[in-house]
């Protein structure tokens, strides 16, 4: 057992001990240490752990384009499903092309000015290219 | 064949009869046959299950009584839980047993014969006669403890009147017990670290204070009972799961029979 400057007696070089113990001293630890930060930065943290714990495992938040996002509407309403099960069964095929590289991102890549990502995909050019494709399956369509 | 196991601490105050009341309970619920002894003068397993006192206790263990276990025996009320109670006159009964030989041995001996799957005897707050009778009875010791010095204090006594008995006694550790845990002091916190720190894995997941405990004995009901849903049942939630509470500890407690 050791002591920090405040005199708080910190568990991390404890024996093996119960989980369920164990993870009620993480979280007492994880107090004392919010405790000590500005009202402002304790804050922040604290409702950044509620969002963490209200949020599921399967869970995704996802910015579609506005359009996208309203012919998902409309189709998850006319089928009588939920969208997120819509999405997930139209999403299984793309998926599975590239992963096995069937499909590839390859031209849709745009350099990305954010440093979190390297490129951003180019999601105009893809609807364009959706839509010319489905426009000339309709005229072929008519022809035939 | 049964385990038994005491619950004990010389420290009072530190939940060993609510301790002994929802465990004995919570295996009966399990389907486990119990029977549980209420060895504390003050006969606050019966206020407990909402059952009047009775000298059950001193009719089983007087020497010139010699009444049949199955004859003191009382149902809780509950599936498969009996119980012993116990009065004042087990003040009287310890005067009577001091002068009997091998009488550490009295209850192990009225014990062995019992036809039940658990055991749980409820120890009296003092290291008397019948204290050292319930750790030779006894395969596991449980010692609730409060989270604070004094309480502290008393597992060491226990552990030290363990010690002293270990000639005449099988009686393991099993565990011990943090009781009235409250996350947020800080007390709570260190008393906690300072036990995991010196005894390790014999640290039971800590019940949460929860004045549920008090409200359900006030009714004469079982945690279960009276309040499915409290804190020192369920434990705290830490995202999707729950920590601590007599749940878990009910878990580990089925582990050892």
């Amino acid at each position: 057992m050791k002591n920090d400057m405040k005199g708080l007696t910190r568990f991390d070089e404890l024996p093996g001990v119960d989980p369920a113990v164990e993870s009620l001293l993480g979280q007492g630890q994880r107090r004392q240490d919010e405790a000590r930060l500005p009202r402002t930065e304790r804050s922040r943290k604290k409702k950044e752990r509620e969002r963490a714990q209200k949020r599921k495992p399967n869970r995704i938040n996802l910015d579609l384009p506005v359009d996208l996002k309203k012919r998902l509407e409309h189709l998850a309403r006319k089928e009588g499903v939920p969208i997120s099960q819509l999405v997930a069964f139209l999403l299984y095929e793309p998926v599975h092309q590239l992963e096995s590289r069937v499909i590839s991102l390859w031209g849709y890549k745009i350099a990305s000015g954010c440093p979190k990502f390297e490129c951003n995909l180019d999601l105009k050019r893809r609807a364009d290219e959706a839509a010319h494709h489905d426009a000339a399956q309709r005229v072929a369509s008519r022809k035939s | 064949m049964h385990t038994t196991m005491a619950i004990l601490n010389q420290k009072g105050g530190v939940g060993k009869t609510t301790t002994a009341v929802t465990l004995a309970s919570g295996l009966a619920r399990n389907g486990y046959r119990v029977l549980l002894i209420d060895l504390d003068t003050q006969g606050n397993v019966a206020d407990s299950l909402g059952l009047p006192h009775s000298d059950d206790l001193r009719r089983l263990l007087s020497p010139d009584l010699h009444v049949p276990i199955d004859q003191v025996v009382t149902s809780s009320g509950l599936d498969h839980l009996d119980v012993i109670r116990s009065d004042k006159s087990t003040t009287s009964l310890k005067q009577t047993l001091a002068g009997v030989t091998l009488r550490e041995y009295i209850l192990a001996d009225v014990l062995i014969n019992a036809a039940y799957d658990v055991i749980l005897l409820d120890c009296a707050p003092s290291a008397d006669l019948l204290h050292f009778a319930a750790l030779v009875a006894a395969d596991y010791l449980l010692i609730p403890t409060r989270l604070d010095k004094l309480a502290v204090n008393g597992v060491r006594d226990a552990l030290q009147t363990l010690a002293s008995l270990r000639r005449i006694t099988r009686c393991q550790v099993a565990g011990i017990l943090p009781t009235f845990y409250e996350r947020v002091t800080l007390e709570s916190h260190e008393q906690l670290i300072h036990l995991a720190q010196t005894f390790g894995k014999l640290v039971l997941p800590p019940i949460p204070q929860d004045t549920q405990c008090r409200v359900a004995t006030r009714y004469g009901k079982t945690l279960w009972d009276y309040a499915p849903n409290a804190k020192a049942l369920n434990g705290y939630e830490q995202g999707n799961r729950w920590v601590g509470g007599y749940r878990q500890v009910l878990d580990r407690v089925k582990d050892w029979l």
